[in-house]
């Protein structure tokens, strides 16, 4: 009959689905192989991808008999780190990790990571970690303990415009980097110069907005010597001198630019459909722009014609020493990870010359070798003037509760630009919000 | 079971025959309806289309036209290798293949157990019931971040992760919302109509499948398509259990058009039309469902 | 049956909830293993301070008075309630303007419902691109239309007030979910209540409010909870297109919570957080549920 047709319909069909899902789950479960090795990365776009292919198969060239299983696991919002804790706590994290240099005190700090310590001291210690930059070594560190492997690095600089430069009648070789880093003072006068407004006074063309881009407390705080930490007083120091002017710069320079209008010009020609790595400056109506050596593959890309040069960040005063910082990449082995050699096997090929010539040569990022700085198939062209930076760069300090200092930076960057806080207010919000935290980890000791 | 069922609504009975005759509408009122609808329709959609159309356009685009301000309304390069490129750089058979095996699952398993569930909650009178569905309510509210790491912990303890069953699983479990959206229509159907079932001596099964299934087809098609466009699109649960690459989804698959600095908006467009293309045409196919429903005063 | 009041159950009362338990049996798993577990596991981490890998540290309420003096719970929470008391309305009468566009017998219907669906079925993640797009102070469709009422340009992504009404209208292009419902309920309603109010000489907008709206109410019912429900747990527009941004205007309550659990490493925080957005939820579902009763309709015929 028709009702006990449906019936079994309905049976049958939830049999057959469980039966399947069962049937899938037991297809992909095998048995852990000492000679596979899974990577986890958090840049899966198709370049970052091509080059992590090119490295898998240069390292299982190298070392045959080995497989490494390449997953991507994009994370949206930054410092996410949901996928690896869920997989450390259960029991299933990946051999190699390839996180946000910056995060690896944060994530050893709550022991989600492996220290790699003994690792390096079999293969000389110093002698090992000598290998690379100081800045990018300092970054693994916690509690006197590596953790990661430098991996990559980037760099920044301030870019501008030759021909708007020239349309508003300055000699763009003042900027030229033979020359020192222009003062901060001077750039803005520059700025002020290559202002156009329409008839309707919302801007059509800027010179330098000191806020977008790189131009970050980071940055403008590193730029006057910021220090982060206090270790006498284990307290993180919101209120030294550096961030001071940095916040006061932000409210100065806010009113003088309009925020607002400012704000519709990015929102205006930033092409909307586009990257936004893209900016004002490749269409022209932005004469200069602190940002990082990324900048020049996408020149390449969408904007080849564009005549541009590029020098040092700006600094406080005339004759001060050039200056940049970097951020970038780092490989980590997880807590709990079975297969240790494997796994230090594939972090040594993919943070070796071999794995970051080939990384370098794909995406254009900087190595973090010394070996490599100099190799000019890497640093071609106007990368050159980036990699010679290396030597001096200045990192973040490496503290647990990095990403709150980010985001609360970031969240008093904006209060003060739009005016909704004073610098003093904006700071000592940032001093709330990340003090207490930091307070867990005391004592505390920066690399 | 005829018998039982032909109870008419007293409504339709005493309809006078004036409805054939009396009821005659006007040409000119006729026409009027239609156009105002079909104005009303058309601004509707054009506003809705504004999105979609973009979505296409920018996909059609190259890279140098997705730099000209102010960007161009209509692309000047009809770009169709774009979608090419979308569906060779990532592996987009393969993520396309195991969204659709997770999608078929977790439609099946969401139908068929909610259908069971809201059965109970709603035409079985027992006592207790209605004290118990406010359980299901307050299930509407838990914030799925700190459901994250226990739920985590319980797959890994059964040893599904790298694996479909946490992601399939708990829809053969009925959910709060499924359950509550049918258990809502379920609630119209006349308990009298159920109670002559039986009386004629029909189990409650035989009535959820026979009598209740067919009238609820409306209501299971929502949850169908609910549950199809959810999983579908669902990016947290496949992040964080599925390990390996060959069992990764679409959802993953459009965040790697995205890199550190750069997002390659023409091609993740490209991919995101590609990606809605079945489920609108399922839901082309499938839309009558929603519409010819049987209405609740006339039953086979 | 109604002069003699049993003590007990009958028989026939004992087999219904023998019956009634059976059916909701797959329920009460999913419930005890999906809700309940998780549900106590965060009442108890949310009196630790827990980073999710190391040994919990007792703090007892301190994680909740903490959140009395967290200047953040105070703006995630108004920026919720902010979205919550206007999306929630605006999404239902979308919602139903909507379902009653889908439902209008005109011969290519199918294909206006499948237009008008369409943007619900986007990924979130390419919405939030496109929309961000739509509202560009120059080129925008938004500005350009407001613009025609005299509007300057502006950047409605920098400004708190402003990137939160961004956010209710990218909702809105999802309604054709909660559209779908009203049809779906607009659909049982049976044809002769309008034909015999027709014949009483009743006006379409008679028809809409005195057969449509009440015979709509269970549907109304549920939208109306999951809406709020769906509001007070808003997060993925922050995710994904705001970061929480500008100053923390579109820092919503559960992206808060979520930055905690898995950026911050604040486990036994972000518990406490959660555990507080469920009461209120909670407490808000319970009582509108129970007081909608008196005026949800169920049976048609009765």
């Amino acid at each position: 009959m028709i009702h006990t047709r449906k019936l079994l319909q309905a049976g049958s069909l939830l049999m057959v689905s469980l039966m399947l899902a069962v049937l899938i789950s037991a297809c992909s479960m095998g048995p852990s192989d000492p000679h596979t090795i899974t990577f986890w990365t958090t840049r899966t776009g198709t370049v970052d991808m091509g080059g992590w292919k090119k490295i898998i198969a240069g390292f299982e060239k190298a070392n045959p008999g080995y497989h490494v299983k390449l997953v991507g696991k994009p994370s949206p919002s930054q410092g996410d780190a949901t996928a690896l804790i869920t997989a450390v706590r259960g029991g299933t994290p990946p051999d190699v990790f390839e996180v946000d240099r910056f995060t690896v005190s944060q994530y050893a700090s709550i022991g989600l990571l492996s220290s790699l310590q003994p690792l390096i001291e079999k293969e000389g210690g110093k002698t090992f970690s000598d290998q690379y930059f100081p800045f990018a070594w300092k970054e693994t560190m916690y509690q006197g303990e590596s953790y990661a492997l430098p991996f990559d690095s980037d760099a920044r600089g301030l870019y501008y415009n030759k021909k708007l430069l020239r349309e508003a009648g300055i000699d763009p070789s003042i900027l030229d980097p033979k020359n020192g880093p222009p003062t901060i003072d001077e750039i803005m006068e520059i700025s002020r110069k290559l202002v156009k407004k329409d008839s309707k006074g919302n801007y059509t063309q800027l010179g330098l907005i000191p806020w977008d881009g790189e131009a970050s407390p980071a940055t403008w705080g590193l730029s006057m010597g910021a220090k982060y930490y206090d270790p006498t007083t284990c307290e993180f120091t919101a209120f030294e001198p550096a961030f001071k002017k940095a916040f006061e710069n932000y409210a100065k320079w806010s009113k003088e630019l309009d925020y607002h209008k400012v704000d519709t010009f990015m929102a205006t020609y930033q092409p909307p459909n586009a990257p936004p790595s893209e900016t004002p400056f490749f269409t022209g109506h932005l004469g200069m722009s602190i940002t990082g050596n990324w900048l020049l593959s996408s020149i390449r890309d969408y904007a080849p014609k564009l005549d541009y040069g590029i020098t040092y960040l700006p600094v406080g005063q005339k004759g001060d020493k050039p200056f940049t910082w970097a951020g970038g990449y780092a490989l980590v082995m997880p807590k709990g990870v079975k297969n240790v050699d494997g796994a230090w096997k594939l972090m040594q090929y993919i943070a070796g010359p071999e794995g970051q010539r080939i990384y370098s040569l794909q995406t254009q990022h900087l190595p973090t070798l010394k070996s490599l700085i100099d190799d000019p198939e890497i640093t071609a062209g106007n990368q050159k003037f980036f990699a010679s930076m290396m030597p001096f760069t200045l990192s973040r300090p490496p503290m647990p509760v990095g990403a709150q200092i980010w985001d609360a930076m970031d969240t008093a960057k904006q209060a003060v630009l739009l005016g909704d806080s004073t610098p003093q207010q904006a700071l000592q919000n940032v001093y709330d919000r990340v003090q207490p935290q930091l307070q867990q980890f005391c004592p505390f000791q920066l690399p | 079971m005829k018998s039982a069922l032909s109870m008419e609504p007293i409504e339709q009975q005493d309809l006078p025959p004036v409805k054939r005759e009396g009821y005659k509408v006007s040409i000119w009122q006729k026409i009027w309806d239609s156009i105002v609808a079909r104005i009303f329709l058309v601004v509707m959609s054009v506003l809705f289309l504004i999105p979609l159309y973009w979505m296409v356009a920018t996909a059609l685009k190259s890279n140098e036209e997705m730099s000209v301000t102010p960007p161009t309304f209509i692309p000047q390069s009809w770009l169709w290798e774009n979608f090419v490129k979308a569906v060779t750089i990532i592996p987009f058979g393969t993520f396309f293949l195991n969204s659709l095996l997770i999608t078929a699952l977790t439609v099946i398993g969401t139908v068929v157990s909610n259908l069971i569930v809201a059965y109970g909650f709603s035409c079985i009178q027992w006592k207790g019931r209605d004290q118990l569905f406010y359980l299901v309510l307050i299930t509407l509210f838990v914030p799925f971040p700190i459901a994250l790491i226990p739920q985590f912990d319980l797959f890994a303890w059964l040893g599904w992760v790298n694996t479909y069953l946490p992601l399939i699983v708990p829809h053969f479990l009925a959910s709060a919302f499924s359950t509550f959206l049918l258990r809502q229509f379920l609630l119209q159907i006349p308990q009298d109509m159920l109670d002559a079932a039986r009386v004629d001596g029909a189990s409650e099964w035989r009535i959820l499948w026979t009598i209740v299934a067919p009238t609820a087809r409306p209501a299971l098609a929502t949850v169908a398509i609910f549950a199809a466009i959810g999983a579908w699109n669902d990016f947290m649960g496949p992040l964080i259990y599925l390990q390996d690459e060959s069992l990764q989804t679409l959802s993953i698959g459009l965040q790697m058009f995205r890199s550190t600095h750069d997002i390659q908006f023409n091609l993740l467009m490209a991919a995101s039309v590609l990606i809605i293309l079945p489920i609108m045409v399922l839901f082309f196919a499938f839309q009558r469902f929603f519409i010819k429903g049987i209405t609740v005063g006339s039953f086979r | 049956m109604q002069a003699v009041k049993k003590a007990g159950l009958t028989r026939r009362e004992r087999m219904n909830i023998v019956k009634g338990l059976l059916f909701i049996s797959p329920w009460a798993i999913g419930f005890i293993a999906f809700v309940l577990f998780p549900l106590v596991y965060s009442l108890v981490i949310s009196l630790f301070r827990y980073s999710g890998m190391q040994a919990p540290v007792w703090l007892g309420l301190q994680n909740y008075q903490r959140m009395f003096t967290d200047p953040l719970v105070g703006t995630s929470t108004f920026n919720t309630f902010f979205y919550t008391i206007l999306a929630v309305p605006i999404g239902l009468v979308v919602a139903l303007l909507l379902a009653i566009a889908m439902n209008r017998p005109v011969r290519e219907a199918p294909l206006y419902r499948t237009l008008l669906y369409l943007p619900s079925l986007v990924p979130a993640f390419t919405i939030a691109f496109i929309f961000i797009v739509l509202v560009n102070p120059q080129f925008g469709i938004v500005s350009q239309f407001l613009g025609l009422f005299g509007v300057p340009a502006t950047n409605y992504l920098g400004d708190p007030t402003s990137a939160k009404w961004v956010i209710i209208m990218l909702a809105q292009l999802g309604a054709g979910n909660a559209a779908l419902i009203f049809l779906a309920g607009m659909n049982g309603i049976p044809t002769t209540l309008y034909d015999a109010a027709r014949i009483d000489g009743a006006s379409k907008l008679q028809c809409f409010f005195r057969i449509t709206l009440p015979l709509l109410s269970p549907t109304i019912l549920f939208n109306l909870i999951t809406a709020i429900s769906g509001g007070l747990q808003v997060f993925t527009p922050a995710y994904i297109m705001t970061n929480g941004g500008p100053n923390n205007g579109t820092l919503f309550y559960m992206f808060y919570l979520y930055r905690n659990a898995f950026s911050y490493a604040q486990l036994g925080y972000a518990s406490a957080l959660a555990v507080a957005l469920f009461l209120v939820g909670m407490v808000l579902s319970v009582v509108l549920y129970t007081v909608a009763q008196r005026f949800v309709n169920y049976e048609v015929g009765a």
